[in-house]
């Protein structure tokens, strides 16, 4: 996938730009605050409908300005193009426009214009909480599948309503057919989720060893288990195991006034030579291990889409060293379009004006809202 | 400065009230009423005034009706041993328009939504329990949401020990489309409930 323009209008600090892409890797340069990574903040918005950097879409818009819009001319492997534009305000909500159709439904669209994403966040990644893994998973299985999306919506909305009867029931009031009513509802949209987080994470690991040797030229093996609560005994189906779950855990939950047992509190286990990546690794090897998982995320994403997602790189360069993203780069042999954004373009510079894997560089300088391309 | 009389700006206040209803549409139709003839205005506000007086819930099905028992209910070569369950009376009329439907219902007023601080005695369930006496089916016609969903669970748990089928609708592919016109989603779910030839 190939993103050829970009258009803003009072999207962060950005009055009105427009942009336009090539082939390779784009060098997006400039003082910090000067809107550089706002322009990686646009695109993800573009693919996903909503930003990494907050969850509050007013933020997005420019000083006092009602509106944003952001607008983006794709086109795929196969030569289709899309055209996409997003419009938010306050007044209004959020609209989605898909070659001058109006998106009745956001998730039908997520996925068509697969992405990958780097960004600081990710390097605790091994090392912080479940949620942000589980997120990890979410954003990667939503991209490849419209049927994982939809469970996930489903199964979040049926998470909340439960959770509300049983914040009730701590007040003494609670209908046990309403709760186990709900339950038939998350296990039919949990047991979808396990099962596509199991398959995905097998075929992540196994990915993801495989260019975890490539990076750190050693022999240590890395694998990934998909840490599952609902733990099936042999005869017993996910769906059967997860009803008796249900079933010793309603007490409890009842008094914690929260859903327990489902896909909501599952994590990935990351492994190093077998043993938890999060207490042996040192610094380094968890740095290697996110972008050999990135690697993969980019891989697995590629397969599903058949096409080269976007890569965006968000300001990594403190974290990584430049050694560490040639090898990166090189290791995605046939990359589509990258997207980096630095404080200073030396690395680049250094390297001459070739090439990262024959790649060609594109510059573009940002100045307090503005953006030019440069000379190489 | 609103130089309109202030008769005015509460009718197009009240308009704007109604549901699909903009200021500007709003305020069209109250110029509409401000022009047209007394007697126009004074049908117009006759019939509301009758909704709101005479129409009431039928006792049975709870759908609106002018006397106690609504036509539906009361017409004896419908089949007293089939339920429709629906969430509002908008839905009978649409099953109605079908033709195909010669049995009862029991509107539920809306579905059960825990967030929206709607549980079961705030829907018409118990009135559905006690008229189930001699009913050989229920059919769930509720929408395809979540809430929908968790609501057609409740009531198949509640209904079902009493030796009572229970279906419903079935969830697939529009009529007169094209399979490579059809979702995903949709197709997946009409391949879960597929039926055999």
């Amino acid at each position: 996938m190939k993103l050829q323009r970009l258009s803003l209008v009072n999207f962060r600090n950005y009055k009105e730009a427009h942009i336009q892409f090539f082939e390779g890797v784009h060098v997006i340069y400039g003082e910090n605050g000067s809107g550089k990574t706002s322009i990686l903040e646009a695109i993800h918005y573009l693919a996903l409908t909503k930003s990494f950097r907050t969850t509050n879409d007013k933020n997005l818009i420019l000083n006092t300005e009602k509106m944003f819009r952001i607008q983006g001319e794709f086109s795929s492997g196969q030569g289709t193009a899309i055209q996409s534009a997003i419009g938010y305000s306050p007044a209004n909500g959020k609209s989605l426009t898909v070659n001058g159709q109006k998106a009745q439904k956001f998730s039908d669209y997520i996925g068509e214009i697969p992405l990958v994403l780097l960004h600081p966040a990710d390097l605790t990644l091994s090392q912080g909480g479940p949620a942000q893994r589980r997120r990890f998973l979410d954003i990667l299985l939503s991209q490849s599948s419209a049927l994982y999306l939809h469970s996930l919506i489903q199964y979040n909305r049926s998470l909340r309503q439960r959770n509300q009867l049983l914040s009730e029931a701590r007040e003494g009031k609670c209908d046990p057919q309403l709760l186990k009513s709900w339950e038939e509802n998350l296990i039919a949209h949990g047991t979808e989720l396990i099962r596509k987080r199991q398959e995905a994470t097998a075929r992540l690991s196994e990915s993801v060893k495989q260019h975890y040797r490539g990076l750190s030229n050693s022999e240590d093996k890395v694998k990934i288990i998909y840490r599952c609560n609902v733990e099936t005994q042999s005869n017993q189906s996910l769906a059967e195991a997860y009803h008796r779950l249900f079933e010793q855990s309603r007490a409890k939950e009842v008094e914690y006034g929260t859903t327990l047992p489902g896909p909501h509190r599952d994590d990935l286990l990351f492994l190093l030579s077998g043993k938890p990546l999060k207490d042996y690794a040192s610094q380094g090897e968890h740095k290697t291990f996110i972008i050999a998982l990135k690697l993969a995320e980019f891989q697995h994403l590629q397969q599903q889409r058949l096409q080269a997602p976007i890569l965006l790189f968000d300001d990594i360069f403190g974290e990584l060293d430049a050694n560490r993203i040639q090898q990166m780069l090189q290791q995605l042999g046939h990359i589509g379009q990258v997207f980096i954004t630095t404080t200073s373009r030396n690395f680049f510079d250094k390297m001459g004006p070739a090439s990262i894997s024959d790649l060609p560089i594109h510059y573009y300088r940002v100045e307090d809202g503005g953006v030019a391309a440069t000379e190489a | 400065m609103n130089t309109l009389p202030q008769a005015l700006q509460q009718l197009i206040a009240a308009f704007g009230r109604l549901p699909g209803i903009g200021r500007k549409t709003a305020t069209r139709l109250a110029f509409h009423i401000l022009n047209e003839s007394a007697q126009d205005s004074e049908e117009l506000a006759k019939a509301i005034l009758r909704v709101k007086n005479d129409i009431k819930l039928c006792s049975r099905c709870l759908n609106f009706s002018e006397q106690d028992i609504c036509p539906i209910c009361s017409d004896s070569r419908r089949n007293q041993r089939l339920i429709c369950v629906v969430e509002d009376s908008q839905t009978i009329l649409l099953i109605e328009k079908t033709n195909e439907f010669k049995g009862l219902y029991h509107v539920l007023g809306g579905v059960i939504s825990p967030l929206d601080g709607i549980g079961p005695e705030e829907l018409h369930i118990k009135e559905l329990l006690n008229r189930l006496e001699g009913v050989e089916e229920v059919i769930l016609a509720l929408s395809p949401s979540t809430e929908g969903e968790a609501t057609s669970i409740y009531l198949s748990r509640l209904i079902k020990p009493q030796g009572i089928k229970i279906t419903r609708l079935a969830r697939g592919i529009p009529l007169g489309s094209s399979l490579e016109f059809v979702d995903e989603l949709t197709l997946s779910k009409a391949l879960q409930s597929r039926s055999e030839m």
